[in-house]
């Protein structure tokens, strides 16, 4: 249960950076990985924060590793720099074990789509694909042949006449794919490939990406700063947030313990609010939950909660527990589910000085779910949250 | 941006909105459109069309007999010659420095970029007088350079290549300022996209950021050469005009006009406006080539 909890303290990162540490050390002897970036900070002239800061991370051979982060985190910046697109001001970027940080874009054989899409608006689709092949001076036929091929693997066939400006969003994001396919690149580089596409477009896309993937096994990086996308799509995440590496893990791991106050509050729409270790307990408003590690009496918590940590008491269940009563503020039903706003009572807890409104997701078809309604009065139980120290300030 | 955006003058404007929409919303009360399409067209009579045809008129006045001994003049000829050289050397001079100073302005950031920008207009804010003076002050006998030329028998000023320099002073901004605005507004992803293919920076120019270019480098090529062709004021200066020499089309049809001789300027004058229109049939032919090149119908 301790576990489940996602109590990582600060002391408890610094643990995981050293053992991030041990990872990469680890990949470089056995190499397991296809790319790995080390330590790199890059800073803009006029920018007075860096865009990327010491940032780490490992991407397995054949897997999808996800950049999460809101916009400005660097993410894209990383990728430009695996790319060879910016230089940057320290660091290493590894690629099937070398040192490839000096080496130009053009001879790191990676492949890169934009969320721009980045066709040629000059050529055919056909000539968009037959780029890459056509610089390395492939003969004309092996080209034509390889084009086919690809233009079938996005589903495009028969398209190659056409050009970029007849096309739709996500037929020329397709084409870009088969554009950075062509010449067999060591790892994909997304960057915010489906941004620029409609919602359905978007799903469609990040399903054929799935399908793509398992069909090539290629190494593949996407940046995005939709959550649902790299928790979907991905093996790996690394969140980032103002340019530094704030967790790196499964998308389970990152969901289910958070390493850091950002990722709790990014990661999963968790709503944060203020608590308090006494008494050997940690106190969130009217809940009780075992305290974090690393933490004395009287310290200050943060405790990022998200509807489903929180369960509805069945009215049946007698003398129940650390289960505080609270009025429906809101419901809302989408899709599957219900979401409620709940806004506590403030009970005994003197020290509450506002009212603690708290998130409930309930299934639409738990009975529960079904019967109530706004101005109801339930009661709740706080099964998990994530919790941290509050730093001194 | 929309990368599949063509050029800001793209022959084909693809609207997708429905027509009847646009009608509804754009319709001019009748008298208004009527008033604005006299007013069009009839300045465009008065100060184009008018003066383009008495220049013909007036060469042809005293019958085709008389045009023809003046068109025959072999000064005539010669300067025509000199202005064809003219153009023909400082266009791709300019093409290629224009090409150059556009990059260097769109897709760097430097001390004294705006400085840089200030002084690639410059040719266009000062009169071509000053600018042919200035050649003067550096190339004449008693200029900067002067002495050094004179040790080693060169001619500048009162020479072709004064001419040419002039020129390529005068008409320096057309290109660059064509491409600029453009470069500016495509942004680098598709160059970034040549470069992650295993495109060198040279086949990334030739092949991805030229074509974009093309209806820029072909307006400013062809601003370039009419302004090439038509000098006057800079040229003037330093022309010196040595009949047979260093005396381009338009100071031929100047002295002409000087002396009286109103049949050989405005013969000399048609010789000009047909080098322009040649121009102008010239673009026609290479547009409607692109075009061509990319199929009918796409965005040029």
């Amino acid at each position: 249960m301790n576990a489940l909890l996602g109590a990582l303290t600060f002391a408890g990162a610094t643990d995981e950076a050293r053992a991030k540490a041990r990872t990469t050390e680890r990949w470089r002897d056995e190499s397991h990985g296809e790319l790995a970036v080390e330590d790199v900070t890059k800073r803009y002239p006029r920018g007075e924060a860096p865009a990327v800061e010491g940032a780490s991370f490992v991407a397995a051979r054949g897997g999808v590793t996800s950049l999460l982060g809101p916009s400005g985190s660097g993410k894209s910046t990383l990728l430009r720099i695996i790319a060879g697109l910016e230089i940057p001001d320290a660091g290493t970027v590894l690629l099937g074990g070398d040192d490839v940080t000096d080496l130009p874009a053009q001879r790191r054989g990676v492949g890169f789509v934009f969320q721009s899409y980045a066709l040629f608006p000059t050529m055919s689709v056909h000539d968009n694909v037959a780029f890459g092949l056509s610089i390395r001076g492939v003969p004309k036929r092996v080209i034509d042949e390889r084009v086919r091929e690809l233009l079938a693997r996005v589903q495009l066939g028969g398209y190659g006449r056409r050009f970029p400006a007849e096309l739709s969003g996500g037929e020329r994001q397709r084409v870009a794919f088969a554009r950075a396919l062509a010449v067999e690149p060591r790892v994909l580089l997304l960057d915010e490939p489906f941004g620029a596409l409609d919602a359905r477009v978007r799903v469609e896309l990040r399903a054929w990406l799935r399908t793509l993937h398992r069909e090539t096994q290629l190494t593949t990086i996407l940046v995005t700063h939709d959550q649902e996308e790299a928790l979907e799509v991905s093996d790996r995440l690394v969140v980032m947030s103002r340019g530094r590496v704030e967790q790196t893990g499964t998308p389970e791991e990152v969901y289910a313990r958070p390493a850091t106050p950002f990722v709790a509050s990014f990661v999963g729409g968790a709503v944060e609010l203020a608590g308090v270790v006494r008494r050997g307990q940690a106190e969130i408003g009217p809940f009780r939950l075992p305290p974090p590690r690393h933490v004395a009496e009287g310290d200050g918590l943060r405790a990022f909660v998200r509807g489903h940590d929180v369960e509805l008491v069945s009215p049946d269940e007698s003398s129940p527990e650390n289960a505080p009563t609270g009025r429906i503020e809101s419901r809302l039903a989408i899709g599957p589910s219900v979401r409620l706003t709940v806004r506590l009572d403030r009970g005994p807890a003197k020290d509450a000085k506002r009212d603690v409104e708290i998130p409930v997701t309930v299934s639409r078809d738990s009975p529960l779910a079904s019967a109530l309604a706004r101005g109801d009065v339930v009661r709740l139980r706080l099964r998990r949250a994530a919790l941290f120290a509050r730093e001194a300030s | 941006m929309n990368p599949a955006r063509s050029s800001p003058r793209s022959k084909m404007p693809r609207s997708k909105m429905p027509h009847e929409t646009q009608r509804e919303v754009q319709r001019d009360p009748g008298l208004l459109r009527g008033v604005l399409l006299a007013t069009a067209l009839g300045f465009l009579g008065l100060f184009v069309l008018l003066p383009l045809g008495a220049v013909f008129v007036q060469a042809l006045g005293k019958g085709f007999a008389h045009y023809f001994e003046a068109i025959s003049d072999p000064k005539l000829h010669e300067s025509a010659l000199l202005t064809l050289l003219v153009a023909a050397i400082v266009v791709p001079i300019n093409l290629v420095l224009g090409v150059g100073a556009a990059w260097l302005i769109a897709r760097f950031e430097f001390r004294g970029k705006r400085l840089l920008v200030a002084l690639v207009d410059l040719p266009f804010s000062v009169s071509p007088v000053i600018a042919g003076l200035v050649f003067i002050l550096l190339f004449g006998r008693r200029g900067l350079f002067g002495p050094l030329l004179a040790a080693r028998d060169t001619q500048i000023v009162f020479a072709v290549p004064g001419i040419v320099l002039a020129t390529l002073f005068v008409t320096f901004p057309f290109v660059a300022r064509e491409l600029i605005p453009l470069l500016e507004a495509q942004g680098v992803a598709e160059e970034e996209a040549a470069l992650t293919l295993g495109a060198s920076g040279f086949q990334m120019f030739r092949r991805v950021t030229l074509p974009k270019l093309r209806w820029g480098l072909l307006y400013g090529a062809i601003l370039c050469n009419a302004r090439a062709m038509g000098e006057f004021g800079a040229v003037s200066v330093v022309s010196g005009h040595v009949r047979g020499r260093t005396v381009t089309l338009p100071l031929h049809v100047e002295i002409l006009y000087d002396e009286y001789d109103f049949t050989g300027a405005f013969a000399a004058a048609s010789v000009l406006t047909l080098l322009a229109l040649a121009t102008l049939v010239a673009k026609k032919l290479l547009a409607w080539q692109l075009v061509r090149g990319r199929r009918a119908g796409g965005a040029a």
